[in-house]
């Protein structure tokens, strides 16, 4: 449960009244209106996929948008990694056979710097990933999110909450793989809000 | 569902002087896709989806047929952009009409069972009242969409997830002096673009 806003400290008193009225207006039709919901994977992108053949050279299908996330995550699924900039020896570390190390860099200057080692894919198609990061600033609210990119598009790799003078070491496992990649990001998540918030790390 | 959509096999004469679709208005995205150009349907996608989810969410009460109805009413906006007529009114009308539509058919697709009939009358919204705010609501979350990038998410932050201008800050490590700029700023333009429900 949120709290409303305090009109008043949104909009200050120095406005003249006419246009505190206009937007005193805007503020209840806010209030009213409500959360616009999150969208669902597969309706983040417009799909008039391209699927020749079935008509005819022309003919172009809107594909079921759930599938289409399922394809869009399966398509970012087949192995490792152009971008991956770390190496590929495999070695141990507390207990993680990685394969592959991703080191990830602030986005603000600040002295916060992750890295990322992924594992070994398991039967199922799962990819075990360890992150360990330092220098993140502790969030009053919310955590983080890690997202594989590529181009425009995002996939989350998982949340973690910590942060302040501690390291924060987590494992996340995805069940696709990242050869589509291009690069990682971290962001700041509010509880609620799935859209992807502001970037503290990046590749 | 699979729904198959014909494209013009070649592009139109047109295109290579036509305004970028993002500075077109809903009709006039609305006059292109009839044409047949993905563009125009990819930038009014961007601006109508949430929007249509939202209303979808609220009618239907649950995501999964949310989605299958937001995917039909895009679907058939493409199918049927070419009755779009300028002169009778704004786009946003009509996608709002076509989502509806969408809307209902999929409420109705759920009715295998008849309705017990209730002891008493409701005293939940009647047709009228929520058509009434369920338009308003589109207006609103349409709107948000058309805020700039770095003004939307401190109105999302105040509003729908409680945090104090101070907080909005912090979290979005910006100072406090342009968190209260940007969002009276963003408030402004959100009265602009909702001054006709008024």
């Amino acid at each position: 449960m949120t709290r409303d806003p305090d009109f008043n400290e949104l909009v200050g008193q120095d406005a003249p009244a006419e246009e505190r009225e206009r937007l005193r207006r805007a503020h209840d039709l806010l209030l009213a209106a409500g959360p616009i919901p999150e969208l669902p994977p597969g309706l983040e992108e417009p799909s008039l996929g391209n699927r020749p053949g079935r008509l005819n050279e022309n003919a172009y299908q809107l594909l079921p948008r759930r599938r289409t996330g399922a394809a869009l995550a399966l398509a970012a699924a087949i192995a490792l990694v152009a971008f991956v900039g770390g190496y590929a020896a495999g070695f141990r570390h507390n207990g993680f056979a990685a394969q592959y190390s991703v080191p990830l860099h602030s986005t603000s200057g600040r002295a916060a710097s992750a890295e990322i080692e992924i594992g070994k894919r398991d039967s199922q198609g799962n990819w075990p990933l360890r992150v360990e990061a330092k220098g993140l600033p502790k969030l009053m609210h919310g955590y983080y999110e890690m997202y594989l990119t590529h181009g425009g598009h995002k996939w989350t790799c998982g949340t973690f909450a910590g942060g302040g003078p501690s390291t924060v070491k987590v494992r996340l496992t995805v069940p696709y793989s990242f050869r589509n990649g291009d690069g990682w990001i971290v962001t700041k998540q509010l509880p609620g809000h799935a859209e992807p918030g502001p970037v503290v790390l990046t590749t | 569902m699979e729904l198959a959509l014909d494209l013009p096999a070649q592009p139109t004469h047109r295109e290579d002087r036509l305004a970028p679709a993002e500075r077109c208005s809903d009709g006039e995205l609305l006059q292109r896709i009839a044409d047949g150009d993905r563009e125009a349907f990819d930038v009014l996608y961007r601006r109508f989806v949430r929007p249509v989810f939202a209303l979808a969410l609220r009618r239907l009460g649950d995501r999964g047929r949310a989605e299958d109805a937001t995917q039909e009413t895009f679907a058939s906006i493409w199918r049927s952009a070419s009755s779009y007529r300028a002169e009778r009114g704004p786009g946003a009308p009509w996608l709002y009409a076509v989502a509806r539509n969408a809307i209902v058919d999929r409420a109705r697709a759920r009715s295998e069972t008849p309705a017990e009939v209730p002891d008493e009358a409701s005293s939940d919204p009647g047709p009228p009242d929520e058509a009434e705010r369920s338009w308003v609501t589109w207006r609103v979350h349409r709107a948000m969409q058309e805020l700039p990038e770095h003004e939307r998410p401190l109105l999302e932050l105040a509003y729908w997830s409680g945090l104090s201008q101070s907080e909005i800050a912090d979290f979005l490590n910006i100072p406090l002096g342009t968190v209260k700029t940007r969002t009276r700023s963003a408030l402004g333009r959100l009265a602009d673009a909702l001054e006709e429900l008024h």
